[in-house]
């Protein structure tokens, strides 16, 4: 029987990461593909590579949200009812997830994994089988992250527009800001994958001098870039400018991969993880760590569907967002991967999808974009709503059926 | 596929903008032609000029239905909404005067004074000059919302200067020409009222390139 739940687990989250490979990853790798800064090619092999990266490197924290701290393991005790239960969570969000993916919705797999979860908490030990406080936490995190998104891109965007754009010479301008916007970029890229990651600890880097390697890093290679802009930049004025930001998309695709990769890879791995602890151990306690190889396969199966139909949907969202110029894509990425960033290291499950449409309404707040629905903030709004009882529902059904069948 | 950034972005009405511009350029030569046709007593010519120009205002009609109908309310922009679409009304009214002026025209054959035809022929070139400047403007202002430099801004603010000052030589023109016309002795009063009346279109399609220009000037203000 477990060995039945644990193979049925697997392939729910294969799916499931083969379905944040396919349809997430073109959210954040679009702009980039849009903005003329990366070619399609360059965006799967970015997209794919990078968000491995992200799920092996940093992924740890939001899938031990997922698998520890949103229900209150005391209150089921019996760890085959949990086992079903995550296994049920997995197959009612990768229904969902199927089916919004069939029929265009904008849904997100974070929330299709946060309801189902809660779902079989409800069903399996009731209302106080769920840690509320911590739910409460990450739907704070849902509304925060893309407000906080939206704001970031919005102020970078009113900074490159105050002090390049509208400079009498814009091109010298963001030369000489060149170490900021690419240094900070570069510093938070070096910060998340050193400070409290598996990565850091292996060598032996600790919190603090983590930040004084990535700050010294940033600096060299931002003073560096700068000379090096000024030197290899053929163009003037404009041009100029959203070419130095068009090579500034290059490192922000891979700030938002990596930042993708380390908090999606979550919804997939997170049940799978307590499945397979539950597998070898026949408990779930909140000590185990989530077992890496688990977040290599989650890794995967994100890149594998990123080569085989994420660059599809790449590709037909990055020829519709051609507005999206270098200096707004800039800001978009950095909004988005900076939100979603500091959401994982906090241990939050939150959509890059939302987040990047938070930033782009902040572009457009700022009147950086011709025309930005914000009526669509309106309808992300409602299936936000809608997905948590429709991704809840399916699971407490399923886990019936299969306590059912194996109970 | 399932995507909620494909369907933030909405179509640009600049690049509406920009092709009802080019309507209003294509229209000149025409009018032009038209006129010419008109005072050479010439119908069939002038009826062929006249079919072109009520074809280039329905085409600009239905672009401006279009950027209408794709700014919804929510929507975000560089400019205010309201703002943009007093804009275009402007803007549209400019083809409407053309089209009316040559409606005006064929309604009734009105022979046009020896004395007064190089003034006349003098306003359909300022007209020409205003239909002309417009199309830059509208190119101008769409470059600097996307890359809001100063320089481009300044290009904004010389092409409504130059429409101004065409929309003034336009007028000087026109009230010369009213002043001759009220002044000579037609035999038949109908023919004052008709050549009155089209110089009055005429002053029209100035006065809106005009008014569109000071929207333009609101938009582009910091």
């Amino acid at each position: 029987m477990f060995e039945i739940i644990l193979v049925l687990g697997i392939l729910a989250g294969v799916y499931m990461a083969w379905n944040i490979g396919a349809n997430d990853v073109a959210n954040a790798m679009a702009s980039a593909v849009g903005a003329n800064a990366i070619t399609l090619r360059q965006a799967v092999i970015i997209g794919g590579t990078l968000d491995f990266v992200g799920a092996t490197v940093i992924g740890s924290h939001v899938t031990s949200t997922i698998l520890h701290k949103i229900l209150n393991t005391q209150a089921i005790a019996d760890p085959r009812v949990m086992m079903l239960g995550l296994l049920a969570a997995l197959l009612s969000a990768a229904f969902w997830v199927f089916f919004a993916t069939w029929s265009q919705l904008p849904v997100s797999t974070t929330h299709s994994i946060v309801g189902a979860v809660v779902g079989f908490g409800i069903v399996a030990g009731g209302l106080g089988a769920i840690q509320w406080g911590k739910i409460i936490a990450i739907i704070l995190s849902w509304i925060i992250s893309p407000i906080f998104a939206g704001l970031l891109a919005y102020l970078i965007f009113v900074v490159i527009r105050s002090s390049i754009l509208r400079r009498p010479e814009p091109f010298v301008a963001a030369l000489k800001l060149t170490p900021i916007f690419l240094g900070s970029t570069i510093f938070i890229i070096l910060v998340s994958l050193l400070s409290k990651t598996p990565l850091g600890e292996n060598l032996h880097i600790g919190v603090r001098s983590g930040m004084v390697v990535s700050l010294a890093i940033a600096t060299i290679v931002g003073i560096r870039a700068k000379s090096w802009l000024a030197r290899t930049i053929r163009k003037v004025e404009e041009d100029g400018v959203e070419e130095i930001f068009k090579r500034f998309q290059i490192i922000t695709s891979c700030y938002v991969a990596l930042a993708h990769g380390a908090n999606d890879v979550a919804n997939a791995v997170g049940p799978v993880a307590g499945i397979y602890i539950i597998f070898k151990t026949h408990a779930l306690t909140e000590k185990i760590p989530v077992p890496t190889f688990l977040l290599v396969l989650g890794g995967i199966f994100i890149a594998i569907g990123v080569f085989t139909w994420g660059y599809k949907v790449i590709e037909t969202l990055g020829s519709k967002i051609t507005t999206l110029t270098n200096t707004r894509g800039f800001s978009v990425d950095f909004g988005t991967a900076t939100s979603v960033l500091l959401a994982s290291k906090m241990g939050l499950p939150v959509s890059t999808t939302h987040a990047a449409v938070g930033a782009v309404i902040g572009v457009g707040l700022a009147g950086g974009l011709a025309a930005v629905d914000f009526k669509v903030v309106g309808k992300i709004t409602l299936y936000w709503l809608i997905t948590l009882p429709l991704a809840a529902l399916p699971c407490m059904v399923i886990f019936k059926i299969l306590e059912a069948i194996f109970l | 596929m399932r995507t909620a950034l494909l369907k933030l972005f909405r179509q640009s009405p600049f690049d509406g903008l920009l092709k009802h511009a080019e309507y209003i350029r294509e229209s000149g030569p025409i009018f032009r032609l038209a006129i010419i046709a008109y005072l050479d007593e010439s119908d069939e010519e002038f009826e062929r000029h006249h079919n072109q120009v009520t074809i280039i205002e329905n085409q600009g009609d239905m672009v401006k239905r279009n950027i209408r109908g794709h700014l919804p309310r929510g929507i975000l922009m560089p400019v205010d909404k309201f703002q943009l679409l007093w804009y275009l009304r402007e803007q549209d009214k400019i083809l409407d005067s053309v089209q009316d002026a040559l409606h005006w025209l064929s309604y009734r054959k009105t022979h046009i004074p020896d004395e007064m035809v190089d003034d006349l022929l003098l306003m359909v070139e300022k007209v020409n000059e205003v239909l002309k400047s417009m199309y830059p403007l509208v190119s101008s202002a769409a470059s600097y919302f996307l890359n809001f430099s100063e320089e481009q801004r300044n290009t904004v603010k010389e092409a409504i200067h130059q429409i101004r000052e065409y929309e003034f030589q336009s007028d000087q023109v026109e009230r010369k020409l009213l002043s001759d016309l009220l002044s000579y002795p037609f035999e038949n009063a109908t023919s004052a009222f008709h050549l009155t009346r089209l110089i009055e279109y005429l002053g029209d399609v100035s006065n809106h390139a005009e008014n569109a220009g000071d929207m333009m000037r609101a938009m582009i203000a910091r």
